[in-house]
């Protein structure tokens, strides 16, 4: 009822996608703004505009209609700093700078609040509790909860956490774990279809083996972008994960037939290629898919956009729209001046290729009357070809955090609270800066409060 | 799920009727060696009057044992059910559920027991409870506990050890073994005096529906293997 209110309030409600970025450039110290954009929800509800939540709504109330809306904005959010939309006893000032929510009161996060008592005979309250989280790691990377002669054992354990440390590496080979990596793939990669090398639009079970080989083993996650080689099962079904550098039979040569000078990780396997780029000259849905999964922007939800002036004719920022699909126009630009610009480089890779051989296929001369170059941009920052696409990826904050946050939604069901910001930071600034090694990353994780503390 | 304390256990309606078992007739009356004492001691506790803990963690009388502010237990996901069956109740992956007799029922229900599909194309874990979730969780118990007393009648017992399986009555030590022993398979710990008492008070329950020992094992089975404390973490 009281979205539809806010609705009925407010009739000339319309999405601004531009207002996340210019909401950082007032607030570019806020929690929310650590890669330069806040998301929607900062103003809007949960289902996404037009409806506002209490803060957009006071937010919409104090704009000047008279002015345009990118000058009027900075004055608003002004007016209403020291408002208690949500009515949580904190002004909205406050709770932008300390990283909660100015128009959600339920983010007050009870989780966050003090242990004042801690009598418990069965879990230690308030802290880090190496029994409970004994038993976590060997439900979450074992699959099965300990014996009880198992816990008796652990009882007289002189270093808890070192068993905690032992029982985790044990995991990590098992069985289990090996098929949670395939699990977590399927979020990442997202199959369609089936798992044959037969298949015209690629067999995606080398995705999800390459996903798995990446993040296991203490190896290079960057590889899930810059793997120049192909993942391989051996003996079929065992669990065991083999690189190989190049197709061993035809049904492998079908089912992967870039050139290793052509292979960058997920983005240019067969299925990726076939799926994603399909037809089209400039593979928008490519790469806007792993801008998501494994960059953590999500382009629809208007993150991670940083426009890039390329016409320079218009009133608004508009991109070259090179295959004449209208993207110069004033709602579609907001979003193809980012997503236009982070295509161009993939521009060389067929998808579905109907009446040759050529599904899946680097060609030299592809979209070349459309894109002369390879030249685009990432992160607003110009890049040339998909070497240097991936390159500043995989060193970026943004591929650490992601990474970080695939697992940690996967073991926690959620996403960190706001009193775990620090202890997630440190577990993906780790991940970026110790060779993104998956598993040291998950070591660190299972060491958290938040994984941790009962 | 919010609590960390393991919840009173429910007393359980007979729910073996759909499981192809014929109970004996005429039952003989469970309990017989229990006074009529005994039988009020093992009357579920009360509590009702409890007080809850409040959101901060505090106890609201003194000695009561306070709840975590943080709190935020996991929903054990399809294959961690199904494996923690396995290895309490000494089955094997094929011998858990089968659907229809034919389907492994954790894969027909994966994405209600938290797993994804691709051929459903259901790419994310689903993190919340669904609507079939709890029918899928029970199905899974029930069958499992089922399963375990067929094998236990059929050769040697491995689980059901402590009770005769086809008698209608056992000793109160006999029940509280046998409470114990699934105890320390399911949850991986000696039961609490409580808790012996409710699961030995189930006895009464079977009795009146015409049930025998076999009933009661695998109802106390399936009373522990879908408590709060099992099936999260």
């Amino acid at each position: 009822m009281l979205g539809l209110l806010l609705l009925l309030a407010a009739p000339t409600a319309e999405a601004r996608p531009e207002a996340t970025q210019l909401f950082c450039e007032t607030y570019a110290d806020a929690p929310a703004c650590i890669n330069d954009v806040t998301t929607c929800t900062q103003c809007h509800d949960t289902s996404g505009p037009p409806n506002f939540n209490p803060y957009g709504a006071d937010l919409s109330g104090a704009l000047d209609r008279g002015q345009a809306f990118e000058a009027a904005l900075p004055a608003a959010l002004a007016d209403v700093e020291g408002l208690d939309s949500d009515g949580d006893g904190a002004s909205n000032l406050e709770e932008i700078l300390v990283g909660s929510w100015p128009g959600w009161s339920e983010d007050l996060e009870p989780e966050c609040s003090a242990q004042t008592e801690t009598t418990n005979p069965d879990y230690r309250l308030g802290g880090y509790d190496a029994a409970f989280a004994w038993r976590r790691v060997m439900q979450d990377f074992c699959g099965r909860s300990p014996r009880y002669e198992e816990r008796q054992a652990f009882a007289g354990e002189a270093d808890p956490e070192a068993a905690v440390s032992e029982l985790l590496d044990a995991c990590l080979k098992s069985p289990y774990w090996k098929e949670i990596l395939d699990e977590i793939g399927v979020s990442v990669v997202q199959p369609v279809g089936p798992d044959s090398d037969a298949n015209l639009l690629g067999n995606w079970r080398w995705d999800l083996r390459l996903f798995a080989y990446a993040t296991s083993g203490g190896r290079d996650a960057g590889d899930l972008l810059q793997a120049d080689y192909l993942v391989v099962e051996e003996p079929s079904y065992s669990g065991i994960l083999l690189p190989i550098d190049e197709p061993r039979s035809d049904n492998e040569a079908y089912a992967q037939p870039l050139p290793p000078e052509h292979r960058y990780g997920l983005i240019t396997t067969r299925y990726s290629l076939a799926m994603r780029v399909m037809f089209s000259p400039v593979p928008r849905n490519l790469t806007s898919h792993y801008y998501r999964e494994l960059l953590g922007y999500d382009i629809s939800r208007s993150e991670g956009l940083y426009p890039i002036d390329e016409a320079g004719i218009y009133d608004w920022d508009a991109p070259l729209d090179v295959d004449d699909v209208g993207a110069w126009q004033e709602g579609c630009a907001s979003c193809h001046t980012t997503l236009d610009p982070l295509s161009y480089p993939w521009s060389r890779y067929e998808g579905i290729d109907l009446e040759g051989s050529n599904t899946g296929a680097w060609l030299e001369d592809r979209a070349t009357e459309l894109l002369p170059t390879t030249e685009g941009y990432l992160f607003g920052e110009p890049v040339d070809g998909p070497a240097e696409w991936v390159e500043l990826a995989v060193h970026s904050d943004a591929f650490a955090a992601t990474v970080t946050e695939v697992f940690f939604r996967y073991l926690m069901r959620r996403g960190p609270y706001t009193c775990e910001a620090e202890e997630f930071e440190a577990l993906w600034s780790g991940l970026r800066d110790n060779g993104r090694d998956v598993e040291a990353m998950l070591h660190a994780l299972v060491f958290t409060d938040a994984y941790g503390q009962p | 799920m919010r609590a960390l304390l393991p919840v009173p256990l429910l007393t359980l309606p007979l729910l073996l009727a759909g499981c192809g078992k014929e109970l004996p007739d005429p039952p003989e009356p469970l309990g017989s060696e229990t006074t009529t004492d005994d039988q009020d001691d093992t009357t579920p506790p009360d509590t009702t009057d409890t007080p809850p803990a409040d959101d901060t963690g505090t106890a609201t009388e003194p000695g009561e044992p306070v709840t975590s502010t943080r709190a935020d237990l996991r929903l054990k996901r399809w294959r961690q059910l199904s494996l923690d069956l396995e290895g309490a109740l000494s089955l094997t992956a094929d011998q858990i559920c089968l659907e229809a007799g034919v389907y492994d029922c954790v894969d027909l229900n994966v994405v209600p027991l938290g797993g994804v599909s691709v051929a459903n194309g259901v790419f994310e874990h689903p993190n919340t409870l669904q609507a079939t979730s709890g029918l899928a969780i029970e199905r899974l118990a029930l069958q499992a506990c089922y399963n375990r007393l067929v094998l236990d009648l059929e050769g040697d017992p491995v689980v059901y050890t402590e009770v005769d399986l086809a008698a209608g009555s056992a000793t109160d030590a006999e029940a509280e073994a046998q409470i114990t022993g699934l105890s320390r398979r399911i949850l991986a710990r000696d039961p609490l005096p409580e808790e012996i008492a409710a699961l030995s008070g189930l006895r009464a329950d079977v009795a009146d529906e015409g049930g025998d020992n076999a009933d009661w094992v695998t109802l106390v089975c399936f009373a522990l293997a879908t408590s709060t404390e099992a099936l999260t973490y």
